[in-house]
């Protein structure tokens, strides 16, 4: 399903994020990779959900190359995958319910369809409570939730956590990786990234590999 | 692609942006105005110059010493002009019926010969009610034997329709630069509200939102900025008008046929601001 191929990353100045990175995700897998902050993650993440383009190699992604993608095959790339981003990225001015019903809005659900899926997926996270409340108003582990939800509301091929559990207490991290668990449990393919050991030992069912200085061990 | 949604999202960043959106409004509004105090005007002058024209007439006198014969020559010229739309010979005797019955029988009494020259009186037909035309017509004239004088208010002419070009040339140069103005004033305000919504704009991109999703809200804020800026500005137009027509003379106002070629103007103009903004966006 998702294939890099000696991908690299050169941000301008020589500043080199990755070097060299191989891997293959298959679907229904998980994977974690696991390094300290500054190791290169969020470039990978970045790299995989088309938000910045490889200096080096090819990543391939449900038979597209990341090769000159642009046009219809780089929205459906990016439709296709689900990212919860490290920074999370909720609108602050929307509610709950609509910052989890974007994706469904960019794939173009009739509002029907939009209403019932949203609805459906806050259920799920038991986040059906807050659907109206601003992210404001949420506590660390909610927005998080939320930020999950929305990445998995419109069903992606793939999902992208970018250190979900980041600055949450440890009965939330517990909980939110509990969550990831079941999703993949469930089928999803999903790769996510930690500077935390407990995290990477907790999800050790499914495969790990270590970044480090932009190089996957 | 939801046109209502765009809508509603268009009208609640308005709302989350109401300085930025409302001094948009107001600076439209008010540069609009003054475009919209021209046209008023030049609207009101060609009014004035109608009327004019309307009652318009060519006074042509005859020398004292003018024989039948004469008059009959020039008649029948004047018939054969185009110019001509109706004549009507004012003789001798009836011109000083006329006076009489204006001025009293007094005022010309212990004369002894009538002093009132025989005059036609010309009626023009309304494209040739212009200054050109009526020297030309009047310059032909004069060199028909018989005729002493012709007298048709060149000078009021002239000053009403130089009064009038004069206006029209400043609305035109005003106009100009008003709805370069307004292209600006709208793109800027768009580039504003797109770095307002700069991360929402970027997250709709990277789930992989197509170009029309992103920009259409953007667009429905350029026209309602455009048609806002208008509907002020004429609110405006409307208290100076009735300002002036209690003041000081009959006025009329514009015409909705005009009110909508400017509406129309307006809104496209803006939809030029906000397509220049939004270029980068459509791109990203």
């Amino acid at each position: 399903m998702l294939e890099l191929r000696n991908v690299g990353k050169v941000y301008p100045g020589d500043m080199m994020a990755l070097f060299n990175v191989s891997l293959v995700l298959n679907p229904g897998e998980l994977v974690t990779i696991y390094g300290p902050t500054g190791a290169g993650k969020t470039t990978l993440i970045r790299l995989i959900s088309a938000e910045d383009v490889p200096t080096d190699g090819e990543i391939l992604f449900d038979g597209l190359s990341s090769l000159r993608l642009k046009g219809k095959r780089l929205l459906q790339w990016r439709q296709n995958i689900g990212t919860v981003y490290q920074d999370l990225r909720l609108l602050k001015d929307k509610t709950v319910a609509t910052n989890v019903a974007v994706p469904l809005r960019v794939q173009a659900k009739t509002k029907k369809e939009i209403e019932n899926l949203t609805l459906e997926m806050l259920s799920f996270l038991r986040m059906e409570a807050r659907k109206d409340s601003y992210p404001d108003e949420l506590s660390a582990g909610e927005k998080q939730k939320v930020a999950l939800a929305r990445a998995l509301v419109s069903q992606p091929r793939l999902i992208l956590a970018d250190e979900p559990t980041a600055n949450l207490d440890t009965p939330t991290t517990q909980e939110i990786l509990s969550l990831i668990r079941g999703l993949n449990h469930l089928g999803n393919t999903i790769l996510l990234t930690t500077n935390r050991k407990e995290v990477a030992d907790f999800l050790s069912f499914g495969k790990t590999c270590q970044l480090n200085l932009g190089r996957l061990a | 692609m939801s046109w209502g949604y765009s809508l509603k999202e268009a009208l609640a960043d308005f709302w989350q942006d109401k300085i930025t959106t409302m001094l948009a409004i107001v600076t439209i509004a008010f540069s609009l105005l003054v475009l919209n105090f021209f046209l008023l005007l030049i609207w009101n002058l060609n009014q004035i110059v109608k009327d004019f024209k309307k009652q318009f007439q060519i006074q042509i006198y005859l020398v004292a010493t003018a024989q039948p014969g004469e008059i009959a020559d020039l008649e029948a010229f004047l018939r054969t002009q185009p110019e001509v739309e109706n004549l009507k010979f004012v003789s001798q005797e009836e011109a000083l019926e006329e006076m009489e019955e204006f001025f009293g029988a007094d005022l010309l009494r212990g004369l002894d010969e009538n002093p009132l020259p025989g005059s036609f009186v010309l009626d023009i037909r309304e494209r040739f009610r212009i200054p050109r035309a009526l020297a030309g017509l009047a310059n032909r004239i004069k060199a028909r034997p018989g005729v002493e004088q012709v007298e048709y208010g060149k000078e009021s002419l002239d000053r009403l329709d130089s009064l009038f070009n004069t206006a029209v040339k400043v609305a035109l140069l005003f106009g100009g630069f008003i709805l370069v103005a307004i292209v600006l004033i709208v793109a800027n305000t768009i580039r504003l509200l797109i770095n307002l919504k700069r991360e929402t704009v970027r997250l709709y991109r990277l789930m992989g939102a197509r170009s029309g999703l992103v920009v259409l809200p953007f667009v429905w804020e350029s026209l309602i900025l455009g048609f806002f800026g208008t509907f002020l500005s004429l609110v405006l137009l409307w208290g100076i008008f009735r300002l002036f027509q209690i003041k000081l003379f009959s006025l009329v106002f514009l015409p909705y046929q005009v009110i909508f070629i400017m509406l129309g103007t307006v809104l496209l103009l803006s939809l030029v601001g906000g397509l220049i903004s939004l270029r980068r966006v459509a791109r990203a």
